[in-house]
C-alpha cells in the first residue's frame, strides 16, 4: 500500500501544489513553521553536533593572538598582566559610575536603574545553515537554561559574535551579527588597546552581506586602519555594550560623496567557524545602587566560556 | 527501494550537511561549501522506480527547507517549506531524463549529474525567491538579497564544488548499493571512476 502511495501520481501532483502554495505564502503567516523545523530536527541535532565538533578540530578558527604560542608561559603571563590591568580599570569604573549615579539621583530627585547582573552560559552549536555561511545557527541550550530571545552570544569572552532571535525549550537560534537580519547598529571606533571610550567616533554600522560591516563617515573622523570598533547600541542589552566587533580593515573615499568616507569593518571571528560560544543572559533586576551586584555573575550549569 | 535505508542515509547527509560545512567551506571564494543531500538525490534519482524517485527528491528538499531558516529584523525566524523542496524536486526530474544516456554506476557520472541537480536548484530557489521579493514587506531578510545575480553566481559555485565532491561522495555511496532493494540493478563490482 505504502509503494501504491508512493507511485500515485495524483498524489505526487497533489503535493507539488500544496508545496508551491506555500512557498509562495508571505511571512507573516509562516511563524507555525518554527515549530515543525523543530521536532523534525531533533533526530539530526546530535549528529550534527558532533559534526561540527569534530570539523572545528579539524580545522578550528584561526588563534586570536599571533603574538605568542599559546602553550608559552609567557603568554600566559602576558593573559595574566592584562587581566590584573583591566580588573582594576574596571574597578575604577564601578566607583565613578556609582558617584555620578548619586550625584544625578540627587540632582533629578529619580531613582536610577542599576545594571542587572550577568549569568554566563557556554552552548554549543548544533547546526549552521547549509548554504549561507552567516545565517542563523542551532544552539543547545534553551529556554530550559535560562535563554531568552534578545540575549548575546560572545567568542573569548570580548568578542560579540550574534544574538538570540527565538527560544524552544531545548534549543535556541543564533543570528550572527555579521547578518543581514541584524540591522544597523552603533559603535565606536577607538584604537587599539586602549579602548578609550572617550573617543567620539560614533558610527553607524550595518552588515554588508559578505561577512563585514560598513559604515559611512566623516572623512575628519580620526580613524585608521587597525582600529577597533567597540559596541556602543543602547538599543541592544547592556551586556553587549563594549564588546569588540573587530577592525577597521579598509577606509575609502565615496565618490560621489567627496567629505565622507567608507570603512569597513572586518570581525575577528565568524560564527560559521566556532563549535561553541558564550551566552550573557541578563538575571533578575536588582535595587538600584546596590554595588554588590553590579557586574559579570558567576559561570553556571555547564557554562562558561569556551 | 528500502525506504529505510533512505531514511538513515538522509538523516546522516542532512547531520554532515549542517555540520562539515566549515571544513569543506571555501572561505576566500564567497564561502562556498560542497553539498551531501544533493549527491544523494542524484544517487536515488538514477537507481530508484520514477515515482519513487520524485517522492524522495521532495522529501530531500523539504529537510534542506526545514534546515534553512529566515531571520527577520524583529522577531522569531521562520521557515519557507518550498524552494528547495521543488527545487530538487526539477533536480530530480533532470537526472530521470539523463539517466538512460549515462553510465550510472560510475561516480563521475554522479559528479556530472549532482552539478547539474544543482545548477536546477538553483534557478528554481532563486526564482521562488525573486517572486516573494515582489510582495515581501522586506525582502532584504532573503537570500538574495543584495543581489539575485550575485546569488545565481554563488550557488553555480556551490554546485560546480559540489560535483567535484560529489565524485568521492558518489563513490561511497555506490559502495551501499546492495543496501537499497533497486529493482533491476545488477551489484557487480561497483566504485568505478
Amino acid at each position: 500500500m505504502y509503494s501504491t502511495f508512493a507511485r500515485t501520481q495524483s498524489a505526487f501532483t497533489a503535493a507539488i501544489l500544496i508545496t508551491l502554495a506555500l512557498s509562495l505564502t508571505p511571512d507573516r503567516y509562516l511563524g507555525w513553521t518554527n515549530d515543525i523545523a523543530e521536532i523534525i530536527r531533533v533526530p539530526t541535532r546530535p549528529f550534527s553536533h558532533l559534526g561540527i565538533v569534530m570539523g572545528n578540530w579539524l580545522r578550528p578558527p584561526t588563534s586570536f593572538d599571533s603574538d605568542f604560542p599559546e602553550e608559552s608561559k609567557e603568554y600566559v603571563d602576558h593573559l595574566k598582566s592584562e587581566r590584573d590591568k583591566f580588573m582594576q580599570l574596571y574597578a575604577a569604573e564601578q566607583m565613578e559610575v556609582a558617584s555620578l549615579r548619586q550625584t544625578l539621583e540627587q540632582i533629578q530627585r529619580v531613582p536610577i536603574e542599576a545594571r542587572r547582573p550577568l549569568r554566563l552560559l557556554g552552548a554549543s552549536i548544533t547546526a549552521h545553515s547549509p548554504t549561507d555561511r552567516f545565517g542563523p545557527v542551532q544552539l543547545n541550550r534553551g529556554s530550559r537554561a535560562g535563554v531568552t530571545p534578545g540575549d548575546i552570544a560572545v567568542y573569548n569572552g570580548v568578542y560579540l559574535v550574534g544574538r538570540i532571535s527565538d527560544v524552544s525549550t531545548f534549543g535556541s537560534t543564533l543570528v550572527p551579527l555579521t547578518n543581514v537580519a541584524t540591522g544597523l547598529m552603533l559603535v565606536k571606533i577607538t584604537p587599539p588597546d586602549t579602548r578609550d571610550i572617550s573617543v567620539l567616533n560614533l558610527v553607524q554600522l550595518q552588515p554588508n552581506g559578505d561577512g563585514t560591516f560598513i559604515a559611512d563617515v566623516e572623512s575628519g573622523f580620526d580613524i585608521e586602519v587597525g582600529y577597533e570598533a567597540i559596541f556602543s547600541d543602547r538599543t541592544w542589552p547592556d551586556a553587549a555594550r563594549s564588546m569588540v566587533i573587530g577592525t577597521v580593515a579598509s577606509i575609502d573615499p565615496i565618490d560621489d560623496q567627496p567629505l565622507r568616507n567608507r570603512i569597513v569593518i572586518k570581525p575577528r571571528f565568524h560564527v560559521s567557524e566556532l563549535s561553541r560560544v558564550t551566552l550573557k543572559l541578563e538575571q533578575e533586576e536588582q535595587e538600584a545602587g546596590s554595588l554588590a551586584e553590579v557586574g559579570v555573575g558567576s559561570e553556571s550549569g555547564g557554562g562558561g566560556d569556551p | 527501494m528500502r525506504w529505510a535505508t533512505f531514511v538513515v542515509l538522509t538523516f546522516l547527509c542532512i547531520a554532515l550537511e549542517l555540520s562539515l560545512r566549515g571544513v569543506l567551506e571555501l572561505r576566500s571564494i564567497g564561502g562556498i561549501s560542497p553539498s551531501f543531500v544533493a549527491p544523494l538525490a542524484v544517487f536515488v534519482s538514477m537507481f530508484a522506480p520514477r515515482m519513487t524517485a520524485l517522492w524522495s527528491c521532495l522529501l530531500l528538499g523539504l529537510l534542506m527547507d526545514i534546515s534553512t531558516p529566515i531571520a527577520p529584523h524583529a522577531g522569531a525566524s521562520f521557515y519557507i517549506f518550498g524552494p528547495y523542496a521543488l527545487g530538487y524536486v526539477f533536480g530530480g526530474f533532470m537526472i530521470l531524463q539523463l539517466r538512460p544516456m549515462v553510465f550510472r554506476q560510475r561516480s563521475l557520472t554522479i559528479g556530472f549529474l549532482t552539478a547539474l541537480c544543482l545548477f536546477a536548484v538553483a534557478l528554481v530557489t532563486v526564482a521562488i525567491f525573486i517572486i516573494r521579493s515582489w510582495y515581501a514587506p522586506d525582502p532584504s531578510i532573503y537570500p538574495i538579497s543584495p543581489s539575485a545575480t550575485g546569488e545565481m553566481l554563488r550557488r553555480f559555485g556551490i554546485a560546480l564544488y559540489s560535483g567535484i565532491f560529489a565524485i568521492l561522495f558518489g563513490w561511497l555511496l555506490l559502495t551501499t548499493l546492495p543496501f537499497w532493494g533497486f529493482p533491476t540493478t545488477t551489484h557487480r563490482r561497483v566504485g568505478r571512476w
